[in-house]
């Protein structure tokens, strides 16, 4: 076949000059340079895994490590957030809590994440009596006060980490899997899907490789807005006792125990309040960052 | 006639059910398409001819329904296929290409594997001879730099070079037909002229076109055999210059006249009257009989078979005997 590439001057060197396509890094850099406030709060979020993962690095104490002896101390060289109650390093229990509170964050919402995202496209693509019956499910699910819900979970599964993710898991899948519906009813009557169609591509991979793929985006978002969320969750279980138990440290727990002290020792519950505040809205900006540079009506086209 | 039909199309019938009653998209359409020809449908938006298209490949959406007639691959009914035949048929025989570039292919894959998903799907390659095929393809379709063009995303292509993508994911399995629904509409008019030529490259290379347009300068310029449709039927066909030196029936008359000529001399342009009629209430004859200029006792109430006036050339209308006179 003869080729006819002579014709399109202007056409391909317009097409040079858009270049080649955006990668992660492309992506890094334009986030860096529209939104200050996500670089930094990505930047909070890589120091606080930084100190979940090296707290016994960090410091000379253990978070079970009792001294009634120091009890109710102030904030002083040796402990740099005071004592609690039972002597511990309100600090150290601090760094221990992160890791509950970040695998919190995360463990259950990807979770979430994957099933919301499966039954979604699921529903959205196959409609009829599987949408039908898929939907009504979450919306039963949706039905509940998310924290009532979580808590008659953990009432009826008992406390420990597992059952938090479980917990969480059961109470977010629902919305993530009604926006991800959404999106697959607009995508299944794209014209890309309806070529592919026409090429012979079999449903289940028109599902994973051309309406998947398209919801990326708005899971991303999604996933960086849904950890603050159970991260919040998880310490009010823990404040209100169902959630992880002492001698474990938690942040809501933490917030909780120091609540008897709030007048005579304040560091016992603010330390920990401020770390959920901080990395609560780190997760905040950083989801709004991603949106804004994600959102694809925002490309240029 | 030695000519090979690759498709032959009978009686077909494409219907919608919604709840203010049927609508006839389709109507008894018989058509064929000549091997190493193209073949046009012509007519106005919502005539039936996309939705022939997709009866063909079985690619109606709720509730559209094929309810009848037969479409015949080589011999072989599609109608009467399972799914998972009609999967293979679908861009492995017979493939589409869309009306709009911009947005028929999907934005987060490389266009390089969208040529590829095709052979992929229809032939056991390894991913390097399919990448290497995709590229030739691309090549072929008039894309410079294509292992370059090949990684890049849909957004980094201007209309033309999408569209020439698409023609390259159709081609890439060496389709026996391949069909293409308006594939200039979006286009720029010098981007719509490429895209043509290349059509026309195609079908000297062999390939057998049914293309689908709203516009007769397209059809006059590229297609060998044209087809005119009215109201979800095919009311006149005939040869390409055929049709254009002797349009017979009053719509494909009306159409052509329709046409803004600089020879003509006149200002003012030629319309037909009247809007396209709508399909849940058709007269019970001619379907163009509302607008006619030509219409007479009884064209409302008896529906005119196709007759020849001339070899090759069939019309639908009841006054061929007096018009051609």
């Amino acid at each position: 076949m003869k080729t006819t590439n002579t014709v399109l001057p202007t056409e391909e060197r317009l097409a040079s000059q858009i270049g080649e396509a955006e990668g992660p890094l492309e992506l890094f850099a334009r986030l860096a340079a529209e939104n200050k406030l996500a670089i930094i709060s990505l930047i909070v979020i890589f120091l606080f895994v930084l100190a979940a993962i090296l707290s016994p690095v960090l410091t000379p104490y253990r978070f079970d490590e009792m001294d009634l002896s120091q009890r109710l101390k102030p904030p002083s060289a040796e402990h740099l957030l005071g004592t609690d109650e039972g002597g511990r390093d309100v600090l150290t229990r601090m760094l221990y809590g992160s890791r509950v509170s970040l695998l919190v964050g995360v463990v259950p919402t990807v979770l979430s994440m994957l099933l919301g995202a499966a039954l979604g496209i699921l529903a959205g693509y196959l409609g009829g009596w599987v949408d039908a019956l898929l939907m009504r499910l979450a919306d039963i699910m949706l039905a509940f006060p998310t924290m009532l819900l979580a808590m008659v979970i953990m009432y009826t599964l008992g406390d420990g980490l597992v059952n938090i993710f479980l917990a969480l898991t059961l109470v977010n899948w629902a919305s993530v899997s009604r926006i991800v519906r959404s999106e697959t009813l607009k995508l299944r009557e794209s014209e890309y899907v309806e070529a592919a169609r026409s090429m012979g591509v079999s449903p289940m991979r028109i599902m994973l490789r051309h309406i998947l793929p398209n919801c990326i985006p708005s899971l991303i978002v999604l996933f960086t807005l849904n950890i603050p969320s159970a991260i919040l969750t998880e310490s009010s279980l823990s404040f209100l006792g169902l959630g992880i138990q002492p001698p474990n440290a938690s942040w809501g727990l933490m917030v909780n125990t120091g609540r008897q002290f709030l007048y005579t020792a304040p560091w016992i519950s603010l330390a920990p309040s401020a770390a959920i505040m901080v990395i609560v809205l780190a997760f905040n900006f950083l989801g709004d960052g991603l949106r804004d540079v994600l959102d694809p009506h925002l490309k240029k086209s | 006639m030695e000519e090979k039909n690759v498709l032959e199309i009978r009686q077909l019938r494409t219907s919608f059910f919604t709840r203010r009653g049927e609508i006839r998209a389709v109507d008894d359409v018989s058509l064929d398409v000549r091997e190493g020809a193209i073949t046009g449908i012509v007519g106005e938006s919502g005539c039936g001819k996309s939705m022939t298209a997709r009866s063909i490949l079985r690619l109606l959406k709720y509730p559209g329904r094929l309810i009848g007639g037969e479409v015949l691959l080589d011999g072989r009914d599609l109608t009467k296929l399972t799914e998972k035949e009609m999967s293979a048929v679908r861009g492995g025989e017979i493939s589409m290409i869309f009306q709009e570039p911009m947005t028929s292919l999907n934005p987060v894959m490389r266009v390089g594997r969208q040529v590829e998903e095709a052979l992929r799907l229809h032939r056991r390659l390894s991913a390097r001879e399919a990448r290497e095929q995709a590229v030739a393809m691309l090549a072929a379709v008039g894309i410079a730099e294509p292992e370059k063009r090949a990684r890049c995303y849909p957004h980094e292509l201007s209309g033309g070079m999408r569209q020439r993508v698409m023609i390259a994911m159709a081609m890439i399995c060496k389709p026996r037909l391949l069909i293409a629904d308006e594939p200039t509409t979006a286009l720029d008019v010098t981007v719509q002229a490429q895209i043509l030529r290349l059509m026309k490259e195609l079908r000297d290379n062999g390939t057998s076109i049914l293309l689908i347009s709203h516009d007769l300068g397209v059809i006059a310029q590229v297609c060998d055999y044209v087809y005119v449709m009215y109201a979800g039927r095919i009311v006149e066909h005939a040869e390409v210059c055929e049709l254009f030196d002797h349009p017979t029936h009053p719509y494909t008359r009306g159409l052509l006249g329709a046409v803004s000529s600089l020879e003509s001399g006149s200002n003012t342009l030629q319309t037909i009257p009247g809007v396209v009629p709508n399909l849940l209430h058709l007269p019970a004859g001619c379907a163009f009989s509302l607008r006619c200029g030509e219409c007479r006792k009884g064209c409302a109430e008896h529906l005119p078979a196709l007759r020849a006036c001339a070899p090759g050339h069939e019309v639908r209308c009841h006054r061929i005997g007096e018009v051609n006179a």
